[in-house]
């Protein structure tokens, strides 16, 4: 038993992607266990919501990258060089486009149709504002995942063994679609999605402590789902956070962040080392495979 | 290359057209509508001398009330918040349409000219910021990594042993020095990882009791050192740094006798703008490096945009581009929001066709194109 356990910890030291993962899900499991202990319930109840929402909606914009990106890469694929060239154009064009709006500005005014659409009374229940908010996100994130795979493509067909596949009579789509992208990019596009949920939910916690001020006269933050950028908005956290700047230079308050300013400290803690632990998965993920 | 300016220039021309249609689709300016209220609180509203907020006012009307409908069952106390609460609603839809009907004007256009200069002005100074920190962090971390030195855990644990072994007392007291040097390097590489991961609202609030937050300077600090933008450039610099390192030619070049020892490398050469390895490998390395990092330029360009605008925008600097567009959108102000929309684009058109043609710039000179 000792042994199996040894050798679970070495092959988890030795695979330092699953070890960040392991860091992230123990401190945010540490992090609970402390603030049930000295955090307010209604508080904690909203934090744990606001972290919930927020995976979720990442989780998502990564589900859905993946279908539109994958759906892209194989249109723009098989439309270059067919009699369909124009669509091949146009979408090329579109694409570049959309790749010169910042994801911001896309975002932001993704969630101000949101808002027109609470005020219409036409989006009412939480899920679909959280649908919402993960396809507007998906809309300036996705293009990354498609680039990833028109490369790959590239770079397989630039090899023998496409053309050998073709003359063996084997369907091009699924050289492209089953041999290059699922069986020789599978470790690539995992870890593109990994880097993509990272973005979302940076751009997601950002748009979400943006549209704090309000969208519209009617709509406020109060009417979107709690994710963590809108917790951060609240007077409360900011005040909390604010009591870390007066603690750099009265250092004997810095103990007291921990008692007194919980909801703002552990929010923006569960941000940066989510987008810290991400950011370790991703690179020592590239590191293990070679990427 | 022409072909590449002329798709640029399609691309503005097509945002551009597809802004000026949206413009009309959402031109809507005038007073909000209000609907009618009940008769008595219209008459009550439109007595001008009347402030029912006013506990004199309020005593007075309700005496009124009562002397002058004494026969009615009415909730006086009600109807006098109804008729407050009238007024309420009539002086924000005449902000609103005021609001609204402030759109854009000749003064309103030099006013957002004067804003997207000084946001050009910034993110000049942060891309060419970001462009030296991505190489020069990038570098460092492949040096270091290269001289192979044990990692701080390592060094303190090495320290550890020797501090509580039965060493001599030197050599005690230089480990505790060592472990003491050792945990303020770890403690400032910590500060450093939250600082660049973190979000720059985060960052600006931490600091806001300390500096003044509304500076430039504050601005470029923040658009440079926070929401990940600094440490995602680098870490793309150090991975080509490193699949550049694996290639032929370099063990090519340390046959032909040049240097590949990385402890010969100082600091200096490594934070220096202009950065010089003569009669070192590293040097080949570097400069391929970057000539493939060019590429990322126009991703760069994107990301720091969107990184200012969230600074400007989630802590409210008022006067800046960021926070005009958002506050336009409240107001939906949406003439003056497609104009800073197309001009945020045409900034990133311009950065990606400045990218286009240093890129071209450098082929030519690696690629020998011009002597073919």
């Amino acid at each position: 038993m000792r042994e199996a356990v040894k050798k679970i910890i070495a092959a988890t030291y030795r695979k330092k992607d699953l070890k960040w993962f392991l860091v992230w899900i123990t401190g945010i499991g540490i992090v609970w266990m402390w603030d049930s202990w000295m955090l307010n319930s209604p508080s904690l109840i909203q934090i744990e919501y606001a972290f919930i929402h927020t995976i979720f909606i990442s989780v998502l914009s990564v589900i859905f990258s993946l279908l539109i990106g994958w759906a892209l890469a194989i249109t723009l694929h098989f439309t270059e060089n067919s009699r369909f060239r124009h669509w091949y154009l146009a979408l090329t064009f579109l694409s570049n486009v959309l790749r010169s709006i910042p994801q911001i500005i896309g975002v932001l005014l993704g969630y101000a149709v949101l808002t027109v659409f609470i005020e219409k009374e036409i989006l009412e229940q939480d899920i679909w504002k959280m649908i919402w908010m993960a396809c507007v996100l998906t809309g300036f994130i996705f293009l990354e995942f498609t680039d990833l795979l028109r490369e790959r493509i590239r770079f397989f067909q630039k090899s023998d063994f496409y053309p050998a596949m073709l003359v063996s009579g084997i369907r091009e789509s699924r050289i492209v679609q089953y041999d290059i992208l699922w069986k020789n990019s599978l470790i690539h596009i995992v870890n593109k999605l990994i880097a993509i949920f990272g973005i979302a939910i940076f751009l997601q916690c950002s748009v979400d402590f943006i549209i704090s001020v309000g969208l519209s006269a009617d709509v406020s933050s109060l009417n979107f789902p709690a994710t963590l950028g809108s917790m951060l908005a609240k007077m409360d956290s900011k005040k909390d956070i604010l009591a870390v700047g007066y603690s750099l230079t009265n250092p004997f308050y810095i103990p007291r962040l921990f008692m007194l300013h919980l909801q703002g400290i552990t929010t923006a803690f569960l941000i940066v080392f989510t987008l810290f632990s991400i950011y370790k998965v991703n690179t020592e993920f590239s590191k293990r495979f070679h990427l | 290359m022409k072909q590449k300016l002329v798709e640029h220039a399609y691309s503005v021309l097509f945002v551009g057209l597809l802004l000026v249609i949206l413009s009309f689709i959402l031109h809507v300016t005038g007073r909000s509508e209000l609907g009618t209220p009940d008769p008595l609180i219209q008459k009550l509203s439109e007595i001008k001398v009347l402030r029912p907020e006013h506990p004199l006012h309020r005593t007075l009307l309700l005496e009124s009330l009562r002397t002058y409908y004494p026969h009615q069952n009415m909730n006086t106390d009600s109807l006098i918040d109804a008729v407050i609460a009238w007024r309420r609603q009539e002086v924000l839809a005449d902000i609103d349409a005021s609001r609204k009907a402030a759109g854009m004007s000749f003064s309103k256009f030099g006013e957002l000219l004067s804003m997207y200069g000084s946001f050009v002005f910034v993110f000049i100074v942060v891309m060419f910021l970001i462009y030296y920190g991505a190489q020069t962090l990038g570098l460092f971390q492949f040096v270091v990594d290269k001289r192979r030195r044990p990692s701080l855990w390592q060094s303190l644990y090495i320290s550890g042993r020797v501090f509580f072994s039965k060493a001599s007392k030197a050599q005690r007291k230089s480990a505790l020095k060592n472990m003491a040097v050792i945990t303020v390097r770890a403690m400032a590489k910590t500060l450093f990882y939250i600082m660049v991961f973190s979000p720059a609202y985060v960052m600006a609030y931490s600091f806001k009791t300390n500096f003044e937050t509304d500076s430039m300077l504050f601005l470029i600090f923040l658009g440079t050192f926070t929401n990940g933008v600094l440490i995602t450039f680098m870490y793309k610099f150090y991975v080509l740094l490193n699949v550049e390192s694996r290639k032929g030619y370099v063990e090519t070049a340390v046959a032909k006798s040049l240097s590949r020892d990385y402890h010969a490398i100082n600091n200096r050469q490594i934070f220096a703008p202009l950065k010089r390895f003569p009669d070192h490998v590293l040097e080949h390395i570097f400069i391929h490096t970057r000539y493939q990092y060019l590429g990322s330029i126009k991703e760069q360009g994107s990301t720091v945009i969107t990184g200012l605008i969230i600074v400007e925008m989630a802590l409210n600097i008022q006067g800046h581009l960021g926070y005009e567009l958002l506050k336009n959108i409240l107001y939906r102000n949406w003439d003056v929001v497609l104009i800073i929309v197309f001009g945020i684009f045409l900034l990133v058109k311009m950065t990606e066709t400045a990218a286009d043609v240093l890129m071209e710039y450098e082929s030519n000179k690696y690629e020998n194109r011009n002597n073919a």
